[in-house]
């Protein structure tokens, strides 16, 4: 299904609500192909697919570490739980 | 019969008494010895009893020995139920091991080793228990509250991999792919903490994951 990006000032902004839109279904753990995804987006087939393929890819390393130790903080890494600015 | 030991002794040993262990009077350290001496004699003629298969003999033997060997254990378990369980155990062992006892030594030193060895063994694997507990039926959402230098090491280790997912990406990309991108954390929440513009994080965002697909072919 084609998207309507007259909402949108420029096809970019569609494309990356497109991407926000399967990052929040993979949050969910939804995690729908990439193809069957982008049959939705043909317009942005070819440059959302390696950004998706990257974005499940770096998921499943992460979702990986997170299994093996619940306590992993990403905002702890980045110094960003305690100041709330980088250090 | 066995009689309590005398004010300001240091361990709780009972002093004999009754005929040749009632000298009644009060004990100084050369009836004491004279006593031992006369008990070793005793205790080493029962032994041989025993090893000749007199098992009334044996009896003799845990009468006369027995607090020694309870004080031992209690002493090192500090708990009634432990030690009786510990002291049946030892004079199996005691008994057992009769023909390797030698007569020219004191029978209650011999046999309180044992109570010591049994006492040592069933206290390293007391303390081994909770570490056991603590692996098996801790709840998982307990873990995390729980920090010691094992936890220090594997939370380091956890985030070390983690960085190492995105490690050819600028800090900024860094960031926003595993806070983002991962840990589900809001480019507006983003922009708080780090002091940047939401749209510059998304971008990061979009940027950091094409370096990775790019570098992944």
């Amino acid at each position: 299904m084609a998207l309507d990006c007259s909402g949108y000032s420029t096809p970019c902004d569609a494309e990356l609500a497109a991407m926000e839109e399967y990052i929040a279904l993979l949050h969910k753990g939804t995690e729908p192909l990439v193809e069957e995804f982008l049959k939705g987006y043909p317009q942005f087939a070819e440059s959302l697919r390696p950004v998706l393929e990257a974005a499940v890819m770096v998921n499943h390393k992460y979702r990986k570490i997170k299994a093996r130790y619940p306590a992993l903080s990403v905002k702890r890494l980045f110094g960003l739980d305690a100041a709330g600015h980088l250090p | 019969m066995l009689g309590s030991g005398p004010a300001g002794r240091r361990d709780n040993r009972p002093v004999l008494s009754g005929d040749v262990r009632n000298p009644a009077r009060e004990p100084r350290s050369g009836v004491v010895n004279k006593e031992r001496t006369v008990i070793a004699v005793f205790d080493a003629e029962a032994v041989a009893r025993v090893l000749a298969g007199d098992l009334e003999a044996f009896a003799e033997l845990v009468e006369r020995h027995d607090r020694s060997i309870w004080a031992c254990l209690h002493n090192i378990v500090g708990n009634a139920e432990d030690t009786r369980d510990l002291k049946a155990e030892c004079w199996e062992s005691i008994f057992v091991k009769l023909r390797e006892y030698d007569p020219s030594r004191d029978f209650r030193k011999w046999a309180v080793g044992f109570a010591r060895k049994l006492g040592c063994a069933a206290l390293r694997h007391r303390k081994s228990l909770p570490r056991m507990v603590g692996i098996e039926f801790v709840p998982e959402r307990r873990l995390p509250t729980v920090s010691g230098p094992q936890d220090e090491h594997e939370r380091l280790l956890a985030e070390e991999e983690a960085r190492a997912i995105v490690a050819p990406l600028p800090r900024e990309q860094q960031m926003a792919v595993l806070c983002h991108g991962c840990d589900g954390m809001s480019y507006k929440e983003l922009a708080r903490l780090t002091g940047r513009k939401p749209g510059t994080i998304q971008s990061d965002y979009r940027r950091g994951l094409e370096t990775l697909r790019r570098l992944r072919e």
